[in-house]
């Protein structure tokens, strides 16, 4: 599993080129769909951008809010679809 | 002198004007019966695209612009957040078949529903106003006519060689015991609050006539439709046990609810007045199997609705009674014994149909973002099509966003399974 503060970091570095977002760093843990960081589309985006980054494709199943709390639940789901054969 | 066979239709809504219309140009007795004096008032004012080629080839064109009802291009729905949005176009089939953009109609239904009463009478159709009360059987349980109740409290009976029920939700054949039982349907906890609206914010011609659909919560959701170049018809749908925790009246939930529903409509009724008192309906999520028989069919509302998320209510009643034309017209040559599989291939093609739209309703609210991926990014044609009305086409089923969405519901199902 990519380390939770690797993931944080490329996702810090996504959010301030692809939203323009300035605010304080993310945490793991930040709540970023509470935060009002990511609306519906943005998370479409997000979605694009981490299928070309990992090589994945991310199944319709996973694509629920859930998934997309924190940078670390996003983490998880990436891991977890990875490990699936 | 013999007597040509006569269809007898319980309910002059849609479904029930034209099917009349679409028997009585094949040259068959049809006779409606009607408990209301039209116009009468009817929820359900968005059509589909196909709603919209149906009315064109029935040859309403020229009286649904005639009565300038308000053109709608497509449908927005607004998420949570104000760019969750997605946009499906009104499609119609293309010269070569494929899907393009088209349009169709919003009505009012009070003089939409006259309109087509009236050309099924013209094309010969008999209509008489009363109340259908119980249903005649012969001795192999066959229906072979219904007993009458009018105004003024006479009655009278009727002979049918064939009994259609299109009462709407009064499901009358399944109260008769002619059809199956009444079930739940899936939304039947929902509970709908509407009214009619001036100085709503609509979007610039020319898509000021389309329906804009806001949702926050899973099963809270509004509809805005436009019925006329000033008035908008505004709904909210929610649980019923929110509204009953609310304590409020009808009106002052409604109230509040334009407030914190969703903000894009908010901002859209910052300045609307209400015009008309404020209607609520529950109760209309629910499904009947069992629905045909040699001698009778239920059509629309009268078997099954699920939910008026997508409008297609009338879309459905239009679409059925152009389905079951041929089949009454095909049992009415037959013996009962032969006439039944026409009449179950008609009820599975249909059940098909009424499956699909509730499995499209089932998938947005169980994968919102799913859904939303689907329809903006991954699919939209196939999600175009699907809203347009080719729900009825068993060939839905080959739409790679229809085996998504099978896909997803049936992991739904499995999870939960899991979990229990
Ligand atoms: C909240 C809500 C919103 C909706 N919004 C939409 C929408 O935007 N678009 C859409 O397409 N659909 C919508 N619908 C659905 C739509 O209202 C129905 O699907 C549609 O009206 C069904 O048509 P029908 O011909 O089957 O029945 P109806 O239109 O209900 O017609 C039935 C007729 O039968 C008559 N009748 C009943 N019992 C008897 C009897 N015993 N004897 C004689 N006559 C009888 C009634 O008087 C009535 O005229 C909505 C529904 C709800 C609940």
């Amino acid at each position: 599993m990519q380390r939770n503060s690797e993931f944080t970091t490329y996702f810090n570095t996504w959010v301030a080129t692809e939203l323009g977002y300035q605010g304080a760093p993310l945490e793991p843990e930040s709540p970023i769909l509470e935060m009002g960081l990511l609306d519906s589309l943005q998370i479409m985006q997000l979605i694009t951008a981490l299928e070309e980054r990992e090589g994945l494709s991310i199944p319709l199943e996973e694509v629920v809010e859930e998934n997309f709390q924190t940078p670390a639940a996003v983490n998880a789901m990436v891991t977890r679809i990875k490990a699936q054969p | 002198m013999t007597d040509a066979r006569k269809v007898v239709i319980i309910g002059a809504g849609p479904a029930g004007s034209t099917l009349a219309l679409r028997l009585a140009r094949k040259g068959i007795r049809t006779v409606i019966i009607e408990k209301s004096a039209f116009p009468r008032e009817h929820i359900g004012e968005s059509l589909s695209g196909e709603c919209g080629v149906m009315l064109r080839e029935l040859g309403f064109q020229d009286q649904l612009d005639r009565l300038d009802f308000p053109v709608k291009r497509g449908v927005s729905v607004y998420g949570p957040n104000g760019r969750g949005a997605f946009w499906v176009p009104v499609g119609e089939p293309g010269p070569d078949g494929t899907l393009i953009e088209g349009t169709t109609w919003q009505v009012r239904r009070p003089e939409f529903d006259t309109m087509l009463l009236r050309a099924a009478q013209d094309a010969g159709c008999e209509v008489i106003q009363a109340a259908a009360r119980a249903v005649l059987r012969d001795d192999a349980g066959l229906p072979t006519g219904v007993t009458l109740r009018f105004d003024d409290g006479r009655t009278d009976t009727l002979d049918a060689d064939f009994l259609v029920d299109a009462s709407g939700l009064a499901g009358f054949l399944s109260k008769a015991g002619v059809a199956g039982p009444r079930e739940r349907g899936s939304y039947s906890k929902q509970v709908a609050f509407y009214a009619q609206f001036e100085n709503v914010r609509r979007d610039p011609a020319p898509h000021d006539g389309n329906t804009h659909i806001f949702y926050q919560r899973k099963h809270h959701w509004a509809w805005m439709i436009p019925i006329s170049r000033t008035k908008t018809s505004v709904g909210i749908v929610v649980p019923g046990a929110s509204y009953r925790a609310s304590g409020q009246n009808p009106e002052d939930f409604l109230t509040a609810r334009l407030a914190d529903l969703n903000d894009e409509f908010s901002r859209r009724m910052a300045d609307a007045r209400r015009i008309s008192a404020v209607w609520s309906t529950s109760n209309y999520s629910h499904k009947i199997s069992g629905f045909t028989g040699p001698r009778h069919l239920c059509l629309g509302d009268a078997h099954r609705f699920s939910d008026p998320i997508f409008s297609f209510g009338v879309s459905n009643a239009l679409k059925e009674a152009a389905l079951a034309a041929p089949a009454i017209e095909a049992a009415l040559a037959l013996d009962p014994s032969d006439a039944a599989p026409v009449m179950r291939a008609f009820e599975s093609l249909v059940t098909g149909g009424q499956d699909r739209v509730e499995t499209l309703i089932n998938t947005f609210w169980e994968y919102p973002l799913a859904f939303l991926k689907l329809a903006h990014f991954d699919r939209p044609s196939d999600i175009a099509e699907l809203f347009s009305g080719r729900i009825y086409d068993p060939s839905a089923d080959q739409l790679p966003a229809m085996q998504m969405m099978y896909g997803l519901m049936h992991h739904a199902a499995t999870a939960e399974r899991a979990s229990a």
